[in-house]
Order: structure tokens, then C-alpha cells, then sequence
């Protein structure tokens, strides 16, 4: 057994954190027989982006555990998904590890049957680390990873939450206290707007499509649910009237000039240039909105919930996995590799 | 990932570990993070017409931008975007 192997928990956490839990390596007690698929050769297909960034970072250290070798390519998020559908549905995937967008491809997935099963993998002490268990996962994960029968078909990877980013200063500045309901933010962000001096009070996504991703927040902090028992669609009841009015009412009166256009990066951009005082998106924005060769409000974020509706207070969750092709033959190097 | 703040795993028992929680240099946004994992839901419907629904329901809300009638528009949607759904899962 290596003692210098990083493991997935370490990964995720980020480099640094071997270092200081001082887990440079499995745990003794760890019963895993790493060895016995040496010689195998898997591929991978994962969408580029610093998460297959970070996993190929560390092929070479699970090479010298297992011995097996791993081609791995990353490819831009759409071609990505693209590629994964042509190959699945021909039922002869050049890959055996597939990273997946839980909030696209889930149910598409699942119906075609394209994913193994992982849920044997799981229990199996000589291919799971103690560490790893299903409970260890949030719930939105385990949503997301198991079918309607509870098999797992997927390990759960990063999640994004939805969260309000704001400015301290230009809230301190108007006097205007942090809002902890939807209808506060409003108000908030129609106060805190100031044209002539180019300052708004709200920015988001704006851009068909991706203020979807915004919209379904508001929508379930009104009450809303996307299906029915029977899976009809129900985004046009007073639910989503309700959190379209909302849109309406912030991009309208609260939002700087030209936000019909905006996706996250123009969003961002705004907010660290310091001309909108609240941002609401995922949370993976903090290293440029904190970084001073890019960013006007460094030190000045606040980082907090996205503000309770009326029915209730959630974060739009949004995630990616790690799977097996179902059509793979090496489903079990496969599972040593996704831990 | 997670200490970059750049990425956040599903794995509790790494958000959770004050070990790694030292190695986190905004706590605000670490504590927003935690906070919201409290209180996560699914931000679309599982479905296998993602980017149809995503089209047709954002174009709704971007018509509201010009003025246009909130009821009106996602009633509008809903119809058109009902028989795409009902075709993707029969099929």
C-alpha cells in the first residue's frame, strides 16, 4: 500500500489539506486490494474545467497505487455532453469513466440504463475505503447519484449552492441592512441603486436560458415544485408568478444597463468593478471576487443565504458526478479510480 | 478545490473538518457555503428536455424585461414546452 497516495477526500478538499490533516496516505486499516486490477487501462472523458484539472493532477499517483494506467481527456462542457450521448446510445462508449452534469444529464441517463451500478461497489471493503459511505454525502447528492430505486449510478463530485454575494461598503454607505426575505432584497436593491453615479442595486443573470438558473431560486423560495406525482410540468401557477414578478422587479428597476445580456461573467464583472451591490449565483466565484489583480471590492463581499420567500428558504443546487459506463468492462478498476 | 474556494465537494464529513476549514482563507463564504447545504434543493426539474425548458421558461422571463405580462408569458411557456416534455419521456 502507498503511503503517499492522495486520496479522493483529500482532493476534493484541495491540495493544501494533506499537508495539514497530515494524511499523506490511506488509512492502515484500509482493506482495499488496489493491486488487483493492474494492467488494465481505463478511460475517461470529463468536461474541462478545474474539476478534471484536478483529477488529472493526481492520475499519475493512482497509477503507481494500482497499477492501472488512465487516458483521460477533457473536453469543453457542451461537446462534452454531446459526445456522451452519441457514444452511450451507440452502446460502445470509448470511455468507462463519464463525468456527468447531474442537473443535465440525470434523467437522461438513467432512463437509457447508460450507468452502472455502483451501489455493490460501495459495501465491497476490498474496493471502498471505511471513509467512503453513502451517508457522508449531502442529501442534494444523493439525490442527485441515486435512480428511483435507490441504486447508486454515480459518485456525487462538486456541487454548486446558489448564494448573495453583496457589497459591505455600498451597503454602509446607504445604510441599508443585509435582507433576509426576498421582498427585503428588493427594496434593498431598489435604495442602494444610484444611476448618475453608474451604482446598481442588483445584478444577475439576465441572459435567456441562463437566468433560469437564478429564476428557479426564487421560484422554490415562493413555494414552487418543477413536477407533479405524475411528472407534469408546473412552472405556471402562482408560484412562478409570483418569482417572475420579482425578476421583473429587480432586472427592471435594480439592475445595470444591458443586464438582458448578462450571464455569470458579465454578472461578476459588475459586481467586482463595484457597480452592483448584490449578486446572487453559485458559489464558486470567491477567488476573483477576492483577487486584487481582477477585483475592486476585495475585502468588501459579503457572503451569505439567499433570502427566504414567503413558502420557505432554499439554494439552488446544481452538481456533477462521477460515473461508470454501464458498457464497460472494467467496472471495477473503473470504481477504484471514482473513490 | 474546496480551500481554493473554487469548488465544493458533496462530501460532509470534508466541509465539515476544521482541519480543512483553517485552510479556507474567506470563512464568510466558507460559512455561506455550509449554510446553504442546510437548505439545498434541486435548482431544475429531472427531466431529460433541460435545455428546452431552460429556453423556453428564460425567454418568458426575458419578455418580462420589456414589460410584458408575468402570467401571461409563463402560461405561454407552459404550453409550449408540455409536448416536449410528454415526447421525451414516451420515447
Amino acid at each position: 500500500m502507498s503511503h503517499h497516495l492522495i486520496s479522493r477526500r483529500q482532493m476534493l478538499a484541495g491540495t493544501a489539506a494533506a499537508g495539514a490533516l497530515g494524511l499523506t496516505g490511506f488509512p492502515a486499516r484500509a482493506e482495499v486490494n488496489w493491486k488487483k486490477y493492474s494492467g488494465t487501462t481505463l478511460e475517461v472523458i470529463l468536461a474541462k474545467g478545474p474539476r478534471g484539472d484536478n483529477l488529472q493532477k493526481y492520475i499519475k499517483e493512482f497509477t503507481d497505487l494500482t497499477g492501472i494506467k488512465v487516458e483521460s481527456e477533457q473536453i469543453p462542457e457542451q461537446q462534452q455532453r454531446q459526445k456522451c450521448v452519441i457514444e452511450l446510445s451507440s452502446g460502445k462508449p470509448s470511455f468507462d469513466v463519464v463525468h456527468l452534469s447531474y442537473h443535465v444529464q440525470k434523467r437522461q441517463f438513467e432512463k437509457a440504463g447508460w450507468l452502472a451500478d455502483m451501489s455493490g461497489f460501495l459495501k465491497d471493503p476490498s474496493l471502498t475505503l471505511p471513509d467512503l459511505v453513502e451517508s457522508d454525502f449531502s442529501a442534494a447528492g444523493l439525490q442527485y447519484a441515486r435512480n428511483d430505486k435507490g441504486q447508486m449510478l454515480s459518485l456525487p463530485w462538486s456541487v454548486d449552492y446558489f448564494i448573495l454575494y453583496y457589497n459591505k461598503e455600498l451597503f454602509q454607505k446607504k445604510g441599508v441592512e443585509v435582507p433576509k426575505t426576498l421582498d427585503e432584497m428588493a427594496a434593498a436593491a431598489e435604495k442602494l441603486t444610484d444611476p448618475k453615479e453608474g451604482i446598481y442595486g442588483f445584478v444577475g443573470r439576465g441572459l435567456r436560458n441562463a437566468n433560469m438558473a437564478m429564476w428557479t431560486n426564487f421560484y422554490l423560495n415562493y413555494g414552487g415544485e418543477f413536477l407533479d406525482a405524475k411528472g407534469n410540468i408546473l412552472t405556471d401557477g402562482p408560484e412562478a408568478i409570483e418569482a417572475t414578478k420579482l425578476y421583473q422587479r429587480l432586472l427592471t428597476k435594480s439592475a445595470p444597463p444591458g443586464v438582458a445580456g448578462f450571464n455569470w461573467m458579465e454578472s461578476m464583472a459588475s459586481f467586482t468593478q463595484g457597480r452592483s451591490a448584490m449578486w446572487i449565483d453559485a458559489d464558486g466565484w470567491a477567488p476573483p471576487l477576492e483577487d486584487p489583480t481582477a477585483s475592486r471590492v476585495v475585502g468588501k463581499v459579503g457572503y451569505t443565504l439567499v433570502p427566504a420567500g414567503p413558502k420557505g428558504q432554499f439554494s439552488s443546487t446544481y452538481g456533477d458526478g462521477i460515473g461508470i459506463a454501464a458498457a464497460s468492462k472494467n467496472k471495477e478498476a473503473a470504481y477504484l479510480l471514482c473513490q | 478545490m474546496l480551500q481554493a474556494g473554487g469548488g465544493v465537494p458533496f462530501r460532509n464529513s470534508i466541509v465539515d473538518d476544521p482541519e480543512v476549514k483553517k485552510g479556507v482563507k474567506t470563512k464568510e463564504w466558507l460559512q455561506s457555503v455550509i449554510d446553504s447545504a442546510k437548505i439545498s434543493k434541486l435548482g431544475l426539474p429531472v427531466i431529460i428536455p433541460v435545455a428546452e425548458f431552460r429556453d423556453i421558461v428564460g425567454a418568458a422571463l426575458t419578455a418580462t424585461r420589456s414589460g410584458a405580462d408575468p402570467a401571461t408569458e409563463l402560461k405561454k411557456a407552459h404550453e409550449q414546452f408540455r409536448p416536449i416534455l410528454e415526447r421525451s419521456e414516451k420515447a
